[in-house]
């Protein structure tokens, strides 16, 4: 079964709110899942494993302590997610020389689309590295080298940003439906659950449009 | 933040005048609604429409295909039509079976393509669909008027022409479905071919196409019924017949989910008002068309009927303000310098808001050569505008909360009325509601449609920051990144954002509907509650085979010759 990238991304807006994001960091993350799909990177599953591992967890346990050094969360590891938002907030640092060390972050992957933000705003092509991959985004593309499977690693002891000159690897294709797998899409789901208010009588006269009848 | 002035000096109207949800529930169609836009290019690209399948038993059920061949694309609608029990029937989300289903097809389908469309169309939410398929919709029966029609026209009759006028459409969609819900397209997958690239043209295409499907129908089921005595319509009673819709609440959050959007339909509005101020003269011609199409819109507004009370005293209103502007134009002939200007002035000043939005779209009317164009502005790319800048200073987001959300920092967020209300959707097959704060336990569930009271708390833990970049503030207050985003987008498109409390007690969702759905092009906005509305599509209009000969763009306001009776 296919997806359009629509459904991806309110899927995944709906279940990180329910998991317990803010709504504003929620539609975030549903840009990125996008974003990622569109680069043919089935981001849903991680999101799934991350929502479990993340839920209920108070949001400064993590997220970055301290920005202007090596980014480190008080709760031993970071979300990529919150620190990709912190990355793009702070693009204009990356509009001259920075390297940015991440410490113990969790699926790093989803800084992709956070650090492709950042390329757009400042015009440079950022680099993400951890482990034995690359990854550069230049505004527009996104570029592998090294190892593709290490795109989907669950949590790397540190990840590299920095913004340079040139790209190296291979650009990846896009593609305009979404993956998902069944499992990934019932978790989700489940998450996004949280975020509807349960049916009553009542409600369900009063709080939409018409009442049981409406026949003309 | 004052949009900068048309170029040859008359100001766009101001933003907190226009972002009013009394004046947007007081919005008509104009030239640059979207149906018309569709027909305008449909009869100027000279498409051409087929009906490849046409399969409708005499229980009414089976299915059809409409094509419309532009010169680069084809589109069809494939329609199934059902035999439904009248005690299923709904117009409401958590309905689960309906008189006719639809999808609107990215070319023209074959047998395996109907095949797979007819397993999942007739379950709409319940079943999927593919890249292929654009749309996907609904329609429900007039019961009031179907079979009368029907019958009428199974006896070699007419309907009657009052019952005709009075219900105005003998089916009504209850959801069209686009942007890739349920597994369709992507709106992104088709919004660069020049046809689809001005809001809405699938869905508005799909219901014109929806209307030629229905008007066949009856007269199919005429004939299948007494094939020796049944009769076709009337030409003009078959013009009459418009699709209707009911609208709920599922529509009221777009303008508020689609900031950028929405700024670029209102200032496309707002500029085409801008341009016809700024003409330095009326032709004799100009002024005896404007008097004509105000002649129609006193018809237009004798002729509207709903039994709401909100929508009766509007009425009231505008027909009370078009007969003030009928005897001012007699006294005050548009004549001499900028003459649109000064009639607009006085507008302003002498009419209600129904008068006032009713006159904004007159003053278009004869200038499409001058405002058409407009429509290739009102496209948006949401994902341009959607990064938050970290970078800008504390002082500057103050500054900016204190102009953009001015009336929501006066507010008493505090009292009962202000925040009566809560957005909501429910688990009850995913309807969005509306509810009452203090009567039942929903506020955990509370969608982010309330940018004044957000503004306003992002507001207070604004105070006593230390300037320097908005970075670190969303770092310590992570759930002010959705309103700090629409400051900044507001920040940049004027007209992007409700300028009005949308939680309060007394707000009307109808008012949200109706702003939206004047953009459609939709008219006889009938208000059945503050939150649910019935429209006309298309009353008028000319059918798929007309637009060839005929006119494509004359058909929102009724012709003089129709009389009230």
């Amino acid at each position: 079964m296919s997806w359009s990238m629509n459904e991806v991304e309110v899927l995944a807006k709906k279940a990180a709110r329910g998991a317990g994001q803010s709504w504003g960091l929620a539609e975030e993350t549903g840009k990125a899942v996008r974003m990622l799909a569109g680069q043919g990177i089935e981001a849903t599953g991680h999101l799934a494993t991350l929502l479990k591992a993340n839920d209920g967890v108070a949001f400064h346990t993590i997220a970055p302590a301290d920005p202007d050094g090596v980014w480190s969360a008080s709760g031993g590891q970071l979300c990529p997610l919150v620190a990709g938002a912190c990355l793009s907030d702070r693009a204009a640092e990356f509009g001259v020389d920075r390297d940015l060390t991440l410490d113990h972050i969790a699926f790093p992957v989803f800084l992709i689309p956070f650090a492709q933000a950042v390329a757009r705003q400042t015009g440079r092509t950022i680099r993400l590295n951890w482990a034995d991959v690359y990854v550069f985004v230049d505004g527009a593309l996104v570029w592998v080298d090294g190892n593709v499977q290490s795109l989907s690693i669950s949590v790397v002891v540190s990840a590299e940003v920095s913004a340079v000159d040139n790209t190296t690897g291979r650009a990846l294709d896009k593609t305009d439906r979404a993956a998902m797998t069944q499992i990934a899409a019932a978790e989700l789901t489940g998450f996004a659950q949280r975020t509807y208010a349960p049916a009553t009588d009542a409600s369900r006269l009063a709080g939409a449009g018409a009442g049981l009848s409406d026949n003309d | 933040m004052t949009p900068d002035p048309n170029p040859v000096g008359v100001a766009l109207r101001d933003p907190k005048r226009v972002m009013q949800l009394a004046r947007m529930g007081s919005f008509h169609q104009c030239r640059l609604s979207f149906m018309r836009i569709l027909l305008r290019r449909l009869k100027s690209e000279s498409w051409r429409f087929t009906r490849p399948g046409f399969d409708i038993n005499a229980k009414g059920v089976g299915h059809a295909v409409y094509t419309a061949h532009g010169p680069d694309h084809s589109y069809s609608l494939v329609a199934f039509a059902h035999d439904l029990p009248p005690e299923k029937r709904s117009d409401r989300v958590i309905a689960t079976a309906w008189d006719a289903t639809f999808t609107l097809f990215d070319g023209v389908p074959d047998k395996a393509d109907i095949d797979r469309l007819r397993l999942n169309i007739p379950k709409q939410e319940a079943g999927r669909v593919t890249g292929r398929e654009l749309s996907v919709s609904r329609a429900n029966r007039s019961v009031r008027l179907f079979d009368h029609v029907v019958n009428s026209l199974a006896a070699g009759q007419q309907p009657d022409a009052g019952r005709v006028r009075d219900v105005g459409y003998l089916m009504r969609t209850t959801a069209v479905y686009g942007s890739g819900k349920l597994g369709a397209a992507d709106r992104e997958h088709t919004a660069g071919r020049p046809e689809l690239r001005a809001p809405f043209q699938i869905e508005m295409l799909s219901v014109f196409l929806t209307r030629a499907f229905v008007l066949d129908l009856v007269e199919h089921l005429a004939k299948l019924r007494a094939p020796d005595t049944a009769v076709v319509l009337e030409p003009g009673l078959r013009r009459s017949f418009g699709i209707g819709n009911s609208t709920g609440l599922g529509l009221a959050p777009f303008l508020m989910n689609h900031p950028v959007l929405l700024n670029n339909w209102i200032a496309a509005r707002e500029q085409a008002l801008a341009r016809v101020r700024s003409l330095p003269l009326a032709s004799p011609e100009d002024v005896a068309r404007f008097h004509h199409f105000v002649q129609r819109a006193q018809v237009n507004a004798a002729t509207w009927h709903s039994e709401h009370p909100v929508q009766v005293e509007k009425l009231t209103g505008l027909r009370a303000d078009l007969e003030t502007l009928a005897r001012h134009l007699e006294a005050n002939p548009p004549e001499g310098d900028m003459p649109w200007n000064r009639l607009w002035l006085w507008a302003e000043q002498a009419l209600g808001l129904e008068g006032q939005e009713q006159v904004l779209s007159l003053l278009l009317e004869p200038y499409g050569a001058l405002v058409d164009d407009l429509g290739d502005q009102m496209d948006a790319d949401e994902a341009k505008a959607f990064g938050i800048d970290g970078a800008m200073n504390v002082s500057t987001l103050r500054a900016l909360s204190e102009d953009i959300y001015d009336w929501a920092l006066n507010i008493d967020w505090a009292t009962a009325d202000a925040q009566a209300r809560v957005w909501y959707t429910s688990e009850e097959k995913l309807e969005p509601r509306l509810g009452e704060r203090a009567e039942e336990p929903i506020e955990p569930y509370e969608q982010p449609l309330c940018p004044g009271r957000d503004a306003a708390r992002m507001y207070t833990d604004l105070q006593g920051e230390t300037d320097g970049p908005i970075a670190g503030f969303l770092l310590r207050h992570p759930k002010h990144r959705h309103i700090v985003r629409r400051v900044q987008i507001a920040a940049r498109y004027p007209y992007a954002e409700i300028r009005d409390n949308t939680i309060s007690a007394d707000m009307l969702p109808i008012d949200l509907l109706r702003a939206k759905l004047a953009y459609f092009g939709a008219t006889h906005f009938d208000p059945r509650s503050d939150r649910w509305v019935r429209i006309n599509m298309f009353r008028n209009a000319p059918f798929p085979q007309d637009l060839a000969q005929g006119e494509a763009d004359d058909w929102t306001l009724p012709p003089l010759k129709e009389v009230a009776s």
